[in-house]
């Protein structure tokens, strides 16, 4: 008995092991904002996966755990120069403050931008697929992307 | 990760291979011993009733009902001989802890506490539906249903259901179980620890319980000790996403006083972000039995916290909740030769938050009273009364904006009588009247029959009229619409259905047609969305079972539904199907369990209409139990492993929230 039963803790130790594995064979996902200078990015997500912070240029997400299979990534846009083009020609921005000659306004003047600015939904044309124990770098182009309509509406209670 | 899948099929094989041989060589050789000592001869752990089966209980009564399994009355681990056998069988025929009394024309299915508690699945509703084709269960990972958006956990017996389980209501410990605000039960909130046993009344049955037993009753009865008895049990498991369970376990008679307390704990990070969540459970009952009278106290507060993770292709993060409730009754109860009468009056209360900003605070008042008599030999006769008082506050604390809701006020008469004649033939009545100081008043009733017939066949049919009230969310809560005009449901529930018992193998069929008016529907989408009564649905189906118990050390059960729900599609699966195998093992004094469970799904719709059809379900979920006595320690030791989803396939009950992918949860198992 003594044996037996010392041979299911090993398996039973094994299988801790293995369930540790199972959550890092989940295939890693990293998106790297390639859309351009004056292009952030926000609210990605992806086969699970959510990433809260904004990426600007050329800046990569952390990598994250996601779920296997295939789908696009989602995210929230916002085109600085697009923006900075509306409020001179609306006439609601603070002229200067933007600098549509494709330099960023300094940090300290930031703030001073009004009003909010519009972030909006778009997604990739391509349709990614991971496998477990698969690690991606998705690159977000500006000839990949497209307008996102199939955000959920609020559910409620 | 299909070399990691090699490895542990490896480490299964090998360990099952292992601590089998030896067994299967006893078995073989010694098959009479073997059934005896080892309690592989023992009934399943769950029964189906309808056809020819009976609730456990009637063999109270002298039904045909077959023995409980060992794990509940044998503790951890040890078989017992013959002579326990016996003195177990004594005491389960005395046992008070078996449920109450159904009207033996209803097709029921029956699990005890133990199974629920050694089942794959992961949470109560989940093993109910494991273990009937007609019962269907929504679930969206490792064991957290939700509240609100996103969440899991609808219920649908026999087509009806509601949104998310509205019109199934669960009884625990004789208190109906119904959120103030939200009329539904919470699934998250039961723990299998304290639990006796669980039973469906399919075809539901609101001339005893009221609103929401409209499809079906799920009724909870939780352990007592029994005389002498001292028993404390923990449980502590691990598994995959970083999944921790841990329950402590305590029966115990204080002088006359019997006590029982529980406390359960489960967190798990979730299968992708935002699926995590935590949850807690505490219960705790004292009764102190007189002579002819009894006074119970039960006590159970719990809270739940999770998420929406949104669906795979737009997942979110921060769409989090938090549920704390808590629900007290008090019982006092009389028994005499031919009487019994019973009165308790309960609360309960909920405090639940949302990410957005909502807020609601709800209680229920209420008291069930009955009376039972038993006028002749084969004549029982059951009166009733309840009262019940919802109410609750609710804003937006984002804003500030209350929203203005009515209270509910109801009271019910009910009385139902049973009798068995020719010691074959039952024959069932009941009649509700029921009053609402909105709605007015309503009339109720169900009639059954069943024919115990020679060879083991038996037929039977039953009908039944229930209701539900709408909820004060569907009536006053913007959430995602409210419409205060709205009327109650009522449905015409019938079956009817034959069944065969021959020895070791059981068969069961079948045929059921589920009615309903006024049905309470959503449609649209926020901000355009209504809700409004609509005239009529029907749902026809058919369901069979076949079970096979003790043929040599192994069990197997499986049952079939098929049903046409119309254009009633909405997370109502037209064909539904269930396997089960389990063997137990004897080795000397221990016990090694084995099970696979298999469940089919087809027909999946996310909306009605058939409007987004869903891929077929399959799922294969496995068990490896390990029973041991440390008898120089006196500690029952159960080692358990839970394989979820054997097969690693894509499987999704809700739309955009698929299953985990290959799961498992590592257990251990102490009883004093």
């Amino acid at each position: 008995m003594g044996l037996r039963l010392s041979a299911l803790l090993a398996c039973g130790l094994a299988l801790l092991l293995f369930s540790s594995a199972c959550d890092l064979a989940r295939p890693e996902v990293v998106v790297v904002n390639e859309l351009g200078e004056r292009v952030m990015v926000r609210h990605l997500s992806f086969r699970g996966c959510a990433w809260e912070p904004v990426l600007r240029h050329e800046e990569t997400s952390s990598a994250r755990l996601c779920v296997a299979g295939e789908g696009r990534v989602h995210f929230q846009k916002l085109d600085l120069t697009d923006y900075c083009v509306n409020q001179i020609e609306s006439g609601e921005g603070i002229e200067g403050l933007c600098n549509c000659d494709g330099t960023l306004p300094d940090e300290d003047e930031e703030e001073l931008l009004a009003p909010e600015p519009l972030w909006f939904n778009y997604q990739t044309t391509a349709v990614f697929s991971v496998e477990e124990g698969d690690i991606m770098v998705i690159r977000l182009r500006p000839e990949q992307i497209e307008q996102d309509f199939s955000v959920p509406g609020p559910y409620g209670h | 990760m299909r070399q990691f899948s090699s490895l542990i099929f490896t480490c299964i094989a090998s360990a099952v291979l292992m601590l089998t041989w030896p067994a299967a060589a006893v078995a073989q050789s010694e098959p009479r011993e073997t059934d005896a000592a080892g309690g592989t001869g023992q009934a399943p752990n769950q029964q189906e009733h309808g056809g020819t089966g009976q609730a456990p209980n009637q063999q109270e009564h002298g039904g045909t009902g077959q023995a409980p399994n060992q794990q509940e009355h044998g503790g951890t681990g040890q078989a017992p001989n013959q002579q326990e056998i016996e003195e177990l069988e004594a005491i389960i025929v005395e046992d008070e802890q078996l449920p109450e009394p159904l009207e033996p024309t209803a097709s029921t299915l029956s699990v005890d506490g133990d199974t629920v508690k050694q089942s794959s699945r992961p949470s109560l509703l989940e093993v109910l539906s494991e273990r009937a084709s007609d019962v269907y269960v929504s679930a969206r990972g490792l064991g957290l249903h939700g509240v609100a958006s996103g969440a899991s956990g609808g219920i649908k017996v026999r087509g009806l259901g509601g949104s998310p389980n509205s019109q199934v209501l669960i009884v625990e410990d004789g208190v109906p179980d119904v959120q103030g605000v939200f009329g539904h039960p919470l699934p998250d909130g039961y723990v299998p620890f304290l639990l006796a046993s669980a039973e469906v009344v399919k075809g539901g049955d609101s001339v005893r319980y009221g609103s929401n037993a409209m499809g079906a009753v799920v009724l909870l009865k939780n352990r007592w000790p029994e005389a002498g008895q001292f028993e404390l049990r923990t449980d502590s498991a691990w598994g995959s996403y970083d999944t921790l369970s841990q329950s402590v376990t305590l029966l115990a008679p204080l002088g006359p006083v019997q006590t029982r307390a529980a406390f359960s704990a489960w967190s798990s990070e979730g299968e992708r972000d935002g699926a995590g969540g935590q949850r807690w459970v505490a219960q705790f009952g004292v009764r102190l039995p007189l002579e002819h009278w009894s006074i119970e106290l039960h006590e159970k507060l719990f809270q739940v916290h999770g998420a929406d993770p949104g669906p795979i292709d737009h997942p979110h993060t921060g769409h989090d909740f938090d549920v704390l409730r808590n629900n007290s009754s008090l019982r006092l109860s009389f028994d005499q030769a031919r009487w019994s009468w019973s009165a308790q009056p309960y609360l309960s209360v909920g405090l639940h938050r949302l990410y957005d900003g909502f807020h609601s605070l709800d209680w229920s008042v209420g008291l069930r009273s009955e009376l039972s008599w038993q006028a002749l030999d084969g004549l029982e006769a059951l009166f009733g009364l309840s009262a019940e008082h919802t109410e609750g506050d609710v804003q937006n604390v984002a804003d500030g904006v209350s929203e203005p809701t009515d209270a509910q006020n109801d009271l019910g008469a009910f009385a139902q009588a049973t009798l068995l004649l020719f010691e074959r033939l039952h024959l069932m009545g009941g009649l509700r009247f029921h009053h609402s100081l909105r709605w007015g008043s309503y009339v109720l009733a169900k009639g059954g029959i069943r024919l115990e017939l020679p060879a083991g066949f038996s037929l039977r049919a039953r009908v039944a009229r229930n209701f539900r009230q709408p909820t004060i969310r569907e009536l006053y809560l913007p959430y995602p619409v409210a419409n205060p005009e709205l009327q109650p449901e009522l449905a015409l529930n019938s079956d009817v259905g034959i069944g065969w018992d021959y020895g070791v193998l059981h068969l069961e069929s079948n045929v059921y047609r589920s009615y309903a008016k006024q049905l309470i529907k959503t449609f649209g989408a926020w901000p355009t969305a209504t809700v409004v009564n609509i005239d009529e649905i029907e749902v026809w189906g058919i369901e069979a079972s076949a079970t096979l118990t003790a043929l040599g050390p192994f069990n197997a059960s499986s049952s079939f539904a098929w049903q046409d729900v119309g254009r009633f599609t909405k997370q109502n699966p037209s064909l539904k199907a269930n396997t089960m195998l389990e063997a137990v093992f004897p080795i000397g004094l221990d016990t090694l369990r084995a099970s696979l469970s298999f469940e089919w799904l087809s027909g999946l719709f996310q909306n009605n209409y058939s409007l987004d059809p869903m891929d077929d379900v399959y799922v294969l979920d496995g068990n490896l139990r390990y029973q041991t006595v440390l008898e120089s320690w006196g500690v029952g030791l159960d080692v358990y492993l839970k394989l979820r989803n054997l097969l690693n396939r894509e499987a999704a009950y809700i739309e955009g929230y698929p299953m985990p992918g290959f799961n498992l949860l590592l257990g251990l198992g102490l009883e004093l």
